[in-house]
């Protein structure tokens, strides 16, 4: 049977016989361990045992600390290196004479084998570094891309899926931001649309970014839209953004990434943002009674500006704009700081880079269907991916699983070149 | 007031025939989009309120249209949004609006948020007993906001904050207190041993000045020189009869109590402007109490300049340099326009004029 989704039968015919038509489109990592990534484990687990035996005589919150953050890779491979063991041990009774134990044997070791790859990868994706913002709350933002009314019909579908996905999983969320441009609803699907100008839903769960971070790109969209009058499929797009946000709790902030520290990836300087009010024309005071609330933030290094109107009440608009603002920065600063480390680094792997314009996920209503184009996975049932439901569940799932694999590719290609930069060294050195 | 055009009903009409509604009164679209939306908001808030269900049946979803009409259809002749809504955000509280009690301002709340940072600013936390008591009197309080707000800005910095609000009208005085019970039901406030008093009073009356003071003083233990509130604030009636008629919105002028904006006619004070009596008897009452902060709001910077000299005048045989006076503008945080002047030589003083905006409020500081 083809795995492809469909080829002309020409196409086949012209095709060379034995040639399999598969989609390569997902990137599978090794499921045995790559040499350099066990030496690079080998070598943290050994660290971490020397931080434990250390901490056990005397106690410091920087050693416990840096403990903490080995033990993950520690206790991986403590896991991986159990079940390679009993593997080896299930190879040696396989050779008994016992044909009862042999059988037991065969059964013991598929089951081992079965474990030792997810495990392997386990210990693989521990290796990888965490994300900074991993644990944090997340803000993500829904923006109709180029292309008139149906990009703006299809961002207020974008921004709903994740709503009712949030409202379903029981995550917390609050719509920060709703901003529509003039124009009726329009119903596709069965549900009704207005058009969206740029959404903010803010996602309080901690850990979310780390759960939607892999949704940041541009969301496509091909549908006859319901303005159109001679049935022609319109394909247009809706950006996403994810940006990391900041607990209620200041003290639950991970990394100590407090903004109110200079240092700190979101710390703006208040003498650096103009703040903007709607300025009444008139007298003001109780001569007037305006219900118009708008702030507006200009962050003036960066030009970045938000503005909202949402609430009546001006100092909420003003503290989700400030969570706006934060986050917008933190997210530049980060993406500079990035830049510059792939520049450094030179690497082939940047090409890879997750960016706000490449096509991630395609929605496809006349088929049914909804492609993600970097796990290549297909579902059908589009309403049910459109309502948040499970089958966006797979969707985001194997989003995440792409997000693993390639962080552990990546981290391949270091440990590699790392390698092989020691071993030049070395051999440099020998020569002399 | 320019005339709207009929294609912005028309446009206003296709999104939402309630849309149409509010445009003449919103005179644009996104204000009316704005107030749409608030008033969608409440419709749902209060249905889901009263009927307790998340899943809306058909009768419940028919008794929403007709209020969402109603309250449209109502805000469509020009009565206020807060009266419409019953509710006006103001800082972090929420201020129960009802008609006969003027509605609070974005700008008063710009000035009491300003004031509260300088009290906590200027005030030596360090000194035993006289940091944690604050004294707070507002006076001509109306809906409270502006007591109730300092108190929730204030109540950390100083365990024990006591404010006080008078009001001649008793039926400020009953929704103030109201207010202070919705915000503290709300977690928005903390009232410990009723730290919060709100009375009838005409502040005209001598006799209360009296037993003000005296009670004041009683307060305080021992007889001293000392201030017997640290902090007033008000905002008083300011509008002119003429300002009343020619600069007032036509919601305010038609729906608002006269009486809160436009000072009645006092013969007691044969020079100055009618609309200032008010700042007189302030004035006078200021003196009395020895308050170490005092900020009266204004109607503009005309305004603003007479009640700064009235101040000048008043405590000119206390000392140079014990009191100050400073004016503020509507946004006092805010970086002023470029034809905004910084200052205003008022009887010989360079009276420097804080923020960005109209003429708003007059500080008045005094050293101890």
């Amino acid at each position: 049977m083809l795995t492809a989704q469909w080829v002309c039968r020409r196409c086949i015919n012209a095709l060379p016989r034995n040639r399999q038509l598969l989609r390569l489109a997902s990137t599978d990592a090794s499921a045995n361990l790559p040499p350099v990534l066990l030496q690079r484990a080998r070598n943290i687990a050994a660290e971490h045992d020397k931080l434990a035996a250390s901490l056990a005589n005397d106690f410091d919150p920087k050693t416990a600390k840096r403990a903490g953050e080995l033990s993950r890779v520690a206790e991986a491979l403590k896991e991986w290196e159990a079940a390679r063991s009993s593997v080896s041990e299930l190879t040696t009774l396989f050779q008994s004479q016992d044909a009862e134990l042999r059988q037991l044997a065969k059964d013991e070791l598929s089951a081992t084998n079965a474990q030792i790859d997810t495990l392997a990868t386990a210990l693989s994706a521990s290796l990888t570094p965490r994300d900074p913002f991993a644990d944090m709350p997340c803000l993500l933002e829904v923006r109709p891309g180029p292309g008139g009314m149906e990009g703006r019909y299809f961002a207020d579908a974008v921004f709903r899926m994740y709503r009712q996905y949030c409202s379903r999983k029981g995550i917390r969320a609050n719509i920060l931001k709703y901003e529509t441009v003039d124009g009726a609803e329009s119903s596709t699907g069965g549900a009704s649309e207005s058009p969206l100008q740029e959404a903010v839903l803010e996602i309080l769960n901690a850990g979310a970014y780390d759960q939607f971070r892999g949704e940041a790109g541009m969301h496509r969209v091909q549908r006859v839209p319901s303005t159109e009058t001679s049935g022609r499929t319109h394909t247009s797009a809706v950006a996403v953004w994810v940006l990391p946000s900041f607990p209620e709790d200041e003290a639950d902030m991970p990394n100590e990434q407090n903004f109110n520290d200079p240092n700190s990836l979101f710390y703006v300087d208040p003498r650096e943002v103009k703040e903007e009010k709607m300025r009444a024309s008139g007298a003001g005071g109780q001569h007037v009674n305006k219900t118009e609330s708008a702030i507006r933030l200009t962050h003036e290094p960066t030009g970045i500006t938000v503005s909202m109107q949402d609430s009546r009440s001006q100092h909420r608009n003003r503290q989700a704009a400030w969570v706006l603002l934060r986050s917008r920065i933190g997210q530049r600063r980060r993406e500079e700081r990035e830049e510059e480390a792939w520049a450094l680094r030179n690497s082939v792997l940047s090409k890879d880079k997750i960016t706000r314009g490449n096509k991630i996920r395609t929605y496809n209503y006349s088929q049914d269907r909804c492609t993600d184009h970097r796990s290549g996975l297909d579902v059908h049932n589009l309403p049910d991916v459109l309502d948040g439901g499970e089958t966006l569940d797979r969707v985001m799932e194997s989003t995440k699983e792409w997000l693993v694999k390639k962080d552990i590719e990546t981290l391949i290609a270091e440990e590699e070149a790392d390698a092989a930069a020691a071993a030049g060294k070395g051999a440099k050195k020998g020569k002399r | 007031m320019p005339r709207l055009s009929f294609s912005l009903f028309w446009r206003a009409h296709r999104v939402s025939p309630h849309l149409a509604t509010l445009l003449p009164v919103c005179r644009d679209l996104i204000s009316a989009r704005n107030e749409l939306r608030w008033i969608r908001q409440h419709v749902v808030d209060l249905m889901s309120h009263t009927s307790g269900k998340t899943r809306t049946s058909p009768q419940t979803k028919n008794a929403q249209i007709a209020l969402l009409t109603r309250l449209c259809r109502r805000r469509g002749i020009g009565v206020p949004l807060q009266y419409v809504l019953g509710s006006q955000p103001f800082g972090n509280l929420d201020i129960k609006c009802r008609p006969g009690v003027l509605i609070p301002r974005p700008e008063t709340e710009a000035w009491v948020t300003h004031l509260a940072d300088i009290a906590c600013r200027h005030t030596d936390t360090n000194r035993a007993g006289g940091a944690a008591n604050l004294r707070v009197l507002d006076l001509c309080l109306g809906s409270g906001c502006i007591g109730l707000l300092l108190h929730s800005l204030l109540e950390r910095q100083f365990p024990r904050l006591s404010v006080r609000g008078f009001d001649v009208e008793s039926d400020a005085v009953v929704l103030a207190r109201q207010n202070l019970v919705h915000n503290t039901r709300r977690g928005l406030l903390h009232n410990p041993n009723d730290s919060i008093l709100f009375l009838d009073a005409d502040i005209f009356d001598p006799a209360w000045l009296a037993s003000l003071v005296r009670h004041g003083g009683r307060e305080h233990g021992r007889m001293r020189r000392g201030p017997v509130v640290d902090v007033l604030v008000s905002n008083p009636p300011y509008i002119s009869t003429r300002g009343f008629d020619r600069d007032t919105e036509r919601s305010v002028r038609n729906y608002e109590p006269k009486r809160a904006l436009v000072p009645p006619p006092k013969p007691a004070i044969a020079d100055g402007k009618p609309e200032d009596v008010f700042y007189v008897r302030l004035l006078e009452i200021l003196e009395v109490l020895r308050s170490r902060f005092a900020v009266f709001e204004v109607g503009d910077l005309e305004q603003a300049r007479r009640v700064a000299e009235m101040a000048i005048r008043q405590f000119e045989g206390v000392g140079a340099g014990v009191v100050k006076v400073e004016i503020w503008r509507d946004w006092p945080d805010m970086q002023p326009e470029e034809h905004e002047v910084d200052s205003m030589e008022i009887s010989g003083l360079q009276i420097p004029v804080k923020g960005s905006g109209n003429g708003r409020a007059v500080f008045i500081r005094r050293a101890t």
